[in-house]
């Protein structure tokens, strides 16, 4: 029998993932559990939908992340202050390297898609629906 | 070539089969049920299921999931440019805003095609128009978002026009993107596709044609997207009449005549599986889309775009001097945000101002290249290369500079521009645009670039060393095979172009009837459906 695959949102993913979501969209850090777990589904629903190679590209940026994290500050991304965090993230989003802008347009698509894409949500922004007749 | 299903198991067989059935199919569908009366089997296959308005909840990831491939989401080779195109029985005329335009002269002129007149197009483009309800809206129903747009457009002297939208009893849900949960919206699974069940063409959803192969078509019929809406679904004639039993199963469904009406991506990629790259060279090739921008702007004001029609008005004061369309427009929340280029603070602020926000949207005529195609991945399956070139990236910016002043002038105190120096732009930095939107500040990968319009692929022509078709729609050398969709356009419509392609497959289902009347077919339709 099959084993089925673990969500892309799983194990230690999770926290750096949020980590990185914190940043890209602060909305994220006040979330409550209910919320974090609603942000993680949206995310693990929409890539379970993806080929296994666009996951492990994904998989690689974060890890890249936090290489270059390692590199410029002798630290993990989660453990750098959020100026450093915002000018690591600076570096992939304005990169002259296109790969790397993509790379950082798919993640930080991701992260709104969390925060964004919850309905529960929508009211607090604004966002309201004309009834149905 | 590339085979998505395994060996088919069982057959079917009807006169005519058309693949897809969004603008192009339906027309078909519907033009040619009158054969059924005289006993001709008609089927009408669909890769999507049967949506049911009443299950639409209007949300927008649920929506957005159910109704578009890849959850709207497709992405080009490059990983520049986002595709939207729908799929469920009546195709991406579920999801449109019901903005109804006529095919400009200036576009037939570009296609250059003998045979494809306005003279030719008109008619049957009026005939749509009717039939569709398109109609200008009343302006006591036009919401505040594209009231501005039309300001903005007046205050600065430029040329403006109201959009005819194809809805009857619309209540101005405003959720036309996520489809229309009262089927107010005239799409074809509204009006052609039940006329056209009415005279008994068969609708087969969850039916994914792999490849054609001579006059078979081999198919794989999946299991409903719910069970719930299984006795929603057409039935088969066939070994068994439970579509949950046929499941499973691989078809090889026989027809004298097969139109491909599966879009601009779908049906290339079909004609490749097929045929392979060297039965013609131009198959997939010559795409163009529309690439497109949004942008938002803040106004003091509540603008509350979401309530009644999207879309209202236009400005083609740049179209034959920069070659960009500006169109009002509202986006959903997600959708909206990740438009927005940028990160942190800023963004959850300006997100935050969602009620007060105007939106607009740049629309730019691509010319058609060779190199922009859809090809088959290793799977087989669909991709699109499409370099968005200079040309394209100059438009963009420029359609993005004429937006902001178009914003400013309508009393926005500040606005987000993709491609801009700064996230923000301040009403008092007006006279900086030409500077603080620079190509400079414009990297792909970078900015948000969506295409909702896609066409050619199979572009139309008068011999097989320039196109995949005649202008009727039929494939060179195959006296059986037509297409009848966006992928005929030999270069982009200028326009949204629904009722180009409802026009277009008026004429391939007029030539298909002249063909089988030729050949004496008319008077000797198929007795029974199952080979």
């Amino acid at each position: 029998m099959s084993q089925q695959a673990a969500p892309f949102l799983s194990g230690k993913m999770v926290l750096r993932f949020e980590t990185i979501q914190n940043c890209l969209v602060p909305r994220s850090l006040t979330f409550s559990e209910q919320e974090k777990a609603r942000s993680q589904r949206l995310v693990n629903t929409v890539l379970q939908d993806q080929d296994e190679a666009a996951k492990k590209k994904l998989a690689l940026f974060i890890m890249l992340i936090d290489i270059s994290a390692l590199i410029f500050h002798a630290r993990f991304f989660r453990q750098l202050n959020t100026a450093k965090q915002d000018s690591l993230l600076t570096k992939f989003f304005d990169s002259p390297i296109p790969i790397f802008r993509k790379g950082f347009w798919g993640l930080n698509t991701l992260a709104r898609l969390g925060v964004y894409g919850q309905k529960e949500l929508h009211l607090e922004i604004g966002y309201k629906q004309r009834s149905l007749p | 070539m590339s085979s998505l299903i395994s060996k088919p198991e069982h057959k079917l067989q009807f006169d005519i089969v058309i693949i897809g059935s969004g603008a192009g199919g339906s027309t078909v569908a519907k033009e040619l049920s009158d054969l059924c009366l005289q006993g001709y089997k008609i089927a009408l296959l669909e890769l999507g299921p049967q949506h049911i308005a009443k299950d639409n909840n209007r949300e927008e990831l649920a929506m957005a999931q159910r109704y578009y491939f890849s959850g709207g989401g497709f992405q080009t080779t490059t990983q520049d440019m986002t595709l939207a195109f729908a799929k469920g029985v009546g195709g991406s005329t579920n999801v449109y805003t019901g903005v109804t335009f006529k095919l400009p002269e200036s576009a037939v002129k570009k296609w250059n095609v003998p045979g494809i007149t306005l003279d030719d197009l008109n008619p049957r483009m009026d005939k749509y128009l009717q039939e569709n309800g398109a109609h200008y809206e009343n302006e006591n129903n036009i919401n505040q978002n594209n009231k501005l747009f039309k300001k903005g457009c007046e205050k600065l002297g430029w040329h403006v026009d109201q959009f005819a939208i194809n809805t009857r009893n619309c209540a101005g849900l405003g959720t036309c993107n996520l489809g229309c949960p009262i089927e107010a919206k005239q799409g074809t699974a509204v009006v052609q596709i039940p006329k056209a069940e009415h005279n008994g063409v068969q609708v087969i959803p969850n039916c994914r044609v792999d490849r054609i192969d001579g006059n078979d078509i081999l198919a794989a019929i999946s299991t409903p997207y719910s069970s719930q809406h299984s006795s929603q679904q057409s039935s088969v004639q066939s070994e068994t009449n439970s579509p949950k039993d046929q499941a499973p199963w691989s078809y090889r469904i026989r027809a004298k005549k097969i139109i491909l009406c599966a879009g601009a991506i779908n049906t290339p990629a079909i004609l490749l599986r097929s045929f392979g790259t060297e039965f013609n060279p131009f198959i997939g090739r010559y795409l163009t889309c529309h690439p497109a921008m949004i942008m938002a702007a803040e106004h003091p004001e509540k603008v509350d775009g979401t309530q009644g029609p999207p879309k209202n008005y236009y400005c083609e004061q740049f179209v034959e001097s920069e070659r960009f369309l500006l169109e009002s427009c509202m986006y959903f929340p997600f959708s909206f945000s990740r438009n927005l280029v940028g990160f942190g603070s800023q963004v959850d602020e300006f997100v935050n101002r969602y009620p007060y926000l105007q939106m607009c949207i740049a629309l730019v005529m691509d010319d058609a290249h060779s190199e922009n195609r859809v090809s088959l991945n290793k799977h087989g399956e669909a991709q699109v290369h499409y370099k968005l070139n200079q040309k394209i990236q100059n438009s963009l910016i420029k359609a993005t500079r004429a937006n902001a002043k178009l914003m400013f002038a309508a009393g926005a105190s500040r606005l987000h521009a993709p491609g801009a120096k700064q996230f923000f732009i301040h009403k008092h930095e007006v006279d900086q645009l030409d500077t603080l939107i620079h190509e400079k500040h414009f990297k792909l990968g970078q900015v948000s670039i969506a295409s909702a319009h896609l066409m050619g692929g199979c572009k139309m022509g008068d011999s097989a060393t320039h196109s995949v078709t005649n202008s009727w729609g039929k494939v060179h050398s195959q006296e059986h095979l037509y297409i009848a969709d966006g992928s005929l356009f030999p270069s982009c419509s200028e326009v949204n172009p629904y009722l180009t392609i409802m026009a277009l497959a008026d004429r391939v289902a007029e030539g298909v009837k002249k063909d089988l009347k030729l050949k004496g077919a008319l008077t000797e339709p198929l007795t029974g459906t199952v080979a």
